[in-house]
């Protein structure tokens, strides 16, 4: 079953980024003062200013608010991520801490001296949230102490060596890894995770060789996300069986791109970065619905690529000087959210696609009020228009009158030959 | 046979507003879901064309003193009402707080409104008054405010308006609709608040916005 793609309102001062939609390579800036809208679905990572949280719960349908402190972030008045920095005057804090509403916890952040200076009140807080996921700025060999107390969900770490595979392999519970791979040549398989969904290899080094067999004991991974390498060689996709989201960003080219279309089941493809050279003749993905294009893509390259994918409900085109005509996305029927981060040639087919309910334009051309209130008309009920359904319903609605009259009349006219 | 079994108003009344519930929870899905919408409108169709016996049974839904003078100064009251309203609604939106243009769209839009006023504060509003005003005026916000907050909370649409805001306000304007309606002994002061304001905050649109049809 898919995950529908929602427009997620944050209330929140800080800068706000759908990690899992983009590495970090799109910061949403806000439509408005305090309120950012963004588009994501459930189980996508989220980056508020410093704090990394999942996005749950999707029956919540109103703003998240998000207030933030030094060391705590809360979203709609729940704790949501706590960060320890390791300071003596944590000790009295963290003992308030403990005595408030954990329940909606996600993320703890730690660093390396917060280790060893609150190992004891960390555990006072694996006690009631064993659950929390792990956000940690150390050498990933330096979360054995805290892994033995908490069993987290989520590890975020900037440092995996192949020698830390045994920590991994502790870890059955764990569901989403992010971690930096410093190897340069990562020839050994990742150990079982029989949980792992999505894995995040970030700052991937320029001259990574990943061998094929990378994640041949993780084929249940659903998501991938690649960041920052040189020439990758997409052969290590080849083991997995259910991909649904892949994202490679600042990445230079990519090798072996067919190996994209033996996942059929692919719903999100990012591709972004200003080097990166695609094939579209050879993506043909049938469920594809959230495309990122990267900056060389042409004009016809961008025509096939959506022409071959018409099913694509959210389009993002980054930093691309290429693509100057955006009719192809007329013949997208289920195109609800476009995103345009560079200069905007075609403004005139962007104020056609009236099935949009979400669209992010360039902050300057915004600015412009004529364009505003153009794209206001022409567009009602995407954010920019921002309509929240107060005082007009469906149209259907006008059928009711016909309906009484005309059930009106037959019934006279029934009652009178009665 | 069930064409003649007898429905109190009230029944009538709640039964209405379920199906328009219903109607509104549909209306966006796919088919076969769809036509669930169409069933419960004809429902609704069905339970007040039994209501209307005679024209002069329209006034059970316009209202018994359409041209009493106070209408005048209700009428007034309700052009500034909806004025007003589309106002604060624009400046809520970040929009200019006037529409720049009049456009196709604004028949539509103050059609819908005024078909919603007629409904609710019309219809629904005076099948029930038998049960005293107050408790009139509650029901027919709240058939309102549950109608509206149907149509956005589907999963069809997997929407994300702001569904406090909008049960919130939606409910305040019915209560004072509803209030209106009362004293005014007819439903067009508020009908023509309803309309201006769609008109107001919709009419400069080229198109209708995306939950419309």
């Amino acid at each position: 079953m898919k995950e529908p793609f929602l427009l997620l309102e944050f209330q929140s001062e800080v800068e706000v980024s759908n990690y899992s939609k983009s590495l970090f390579f799109a910061v949403t800036q806000p439509v408005d003062t305090g309120k950012t809208i963004l588009m994501g679905s459930r189980g996508d990572l989220f980056l508020l200013g410093e704090f990394l949280v999942q996005y749950r719960d999707t029956s919540i349908r109103k703003p998240l608010v998000v207030q933030e402190t030094d060391s705590i972030l809360f979203i709609n008045g729940k704790i949501t991520s706590i960060s320890l920095s390791g300071k003596n005057s944590e000790i009295a804090w963290m003992k308030d801490l403990l005595k408030q509403d954990l329940s909606a916890l996600q993320t703890v952040s730690i660093t390396s001296d917060t280790i060893g200076a609150c190992l004891g009140d960390l555990k006072k807080l694996a006690a009631v949230r064993p659950d929390a996921g792990i956000v940690f700025s150390g050498e990933f060999n330096r979360l054995k102490e805290v892994l033995n107390i908490f069993h987290p969900p989520l590890i975020l770490s900037p440092s995996l060596h192949q020698s830390d595979y045994g920590l991994l392999a502790a870890l059955p519970q764990l569901k989403i890894l992010i971690a930096e791979a410093v190897d340069s040549v990562m020839n050994e398989p990742l150990p079982a995770m029989p949980s792992l969904k999505q894995l995040v290899f970030t700052d991937l080094n320029q001259h990574a060789v990943i061998t094929g067999d990378l994640l041949v004991n993780n084929r249940q991974i659903e998501k991938i996300g690649l960041a920052n390498g040189g020439k990758l060689d997409l052969s290590f996709l080849r083991s997995l069986k259910n991909l649904r989201e892949l994202v490679i960003t600042q990445t230079d080219s990519l090798l072996n791109q067919e190996e994209i279309n033996r996942h059929a089941e692919l719903e999100v493809l990012v591709l972004a970065g200003k080097q990166m050279k695609i094939d579209p003749s050879v993506i043909r993905l049938p469920h594809l619905r959230w495309l990122a294009i990267p900056a060389t893509v042409t004009q016809d390259e961008f025509n096939l690529l959506i022409k071959n994918h018409p099913g694509l409900e959210v389009v993002e085109i980054m930093n691309n000087d290429t693509i100057s005509k955006l009719t192809a996305l007329s013949g997208l029927p289920e195109l609800t959210g476009l995103t345009l981060l560079d200069t905007v040639t075609d403004l005139q087919t962007v104020k056609t696609l009236k099935g949009l309910k979400y669209l992010s334009l360039p902050k300057t051309l915004l600015e412009d009020s004529l364009t505003r209130v153009e794209l206001y008309q022409a567009l009602p009920g995407t954010t920019i228009a921002a309509n929240e359904g107060f005082c007009m319903g469906s149209g259907w609605l006008l059928l009711l009158l016909p309906l009484v009259l005309i059930l009106r009349f037959g019934w006279r006219k029934r009652a009178n030959q009665g | 046979m069930f064409l003649n079994v007898r429905i109190s108003s009230v029944t009538g009344a709640v039964s209405c507003s379920l199906a328009l519930m219903v109607f509104s929870w549909f209306i966006n899905s796919g088919f076969p879901a769809h036509l669930i919408s169409y069933g419960a409108l004809f429902l609704v169709a069905f339970l007040m064309s039994r209501q209307l016996s005679s024209w002069s049974d329209l006034k059970r839904v316009t209202g018994e003193s359409s041209l009493s003078p106070k209408t005048f100064l209700f009428l007034i009251f309700g052009v500034l009402m909806g004025i007003s309203m589309s106002v604060f609604y624009r400046w809520h939106l970040d929009r200019p707080l006037f529409m720049s243009a009049l456009l196709p769209f604004a028949i539509t839009a103050a059609l819908i409104g005024s078909m919603e006023e007629l409904v609710f504060r019309g219809y629904l509003q005076s099948q029930v008054s038998e049960k005293g005003s107050v408790f009139a005026i509650l029901f027919s916000s709240l058939s309102h405010t549950g109608y509206k907050c149907f149509l956005f909370l589907t999963p069809a649409l997997y929407s994300s308006v702001d569904i406090g805001f909008l049960a919130f306000w939606t409910f305040l304007f019915g209560l004072l609709a509803g209030i209106i309606r009362h004293f005014a002994g007819n439903v067009w002061p508020v009908l023509i608040a309803h309309a201006l304001f769609d008109i107001m905050v919709y009419g400069e649109n080229i198109y209708s916005p995306w939950w419309v049809w």
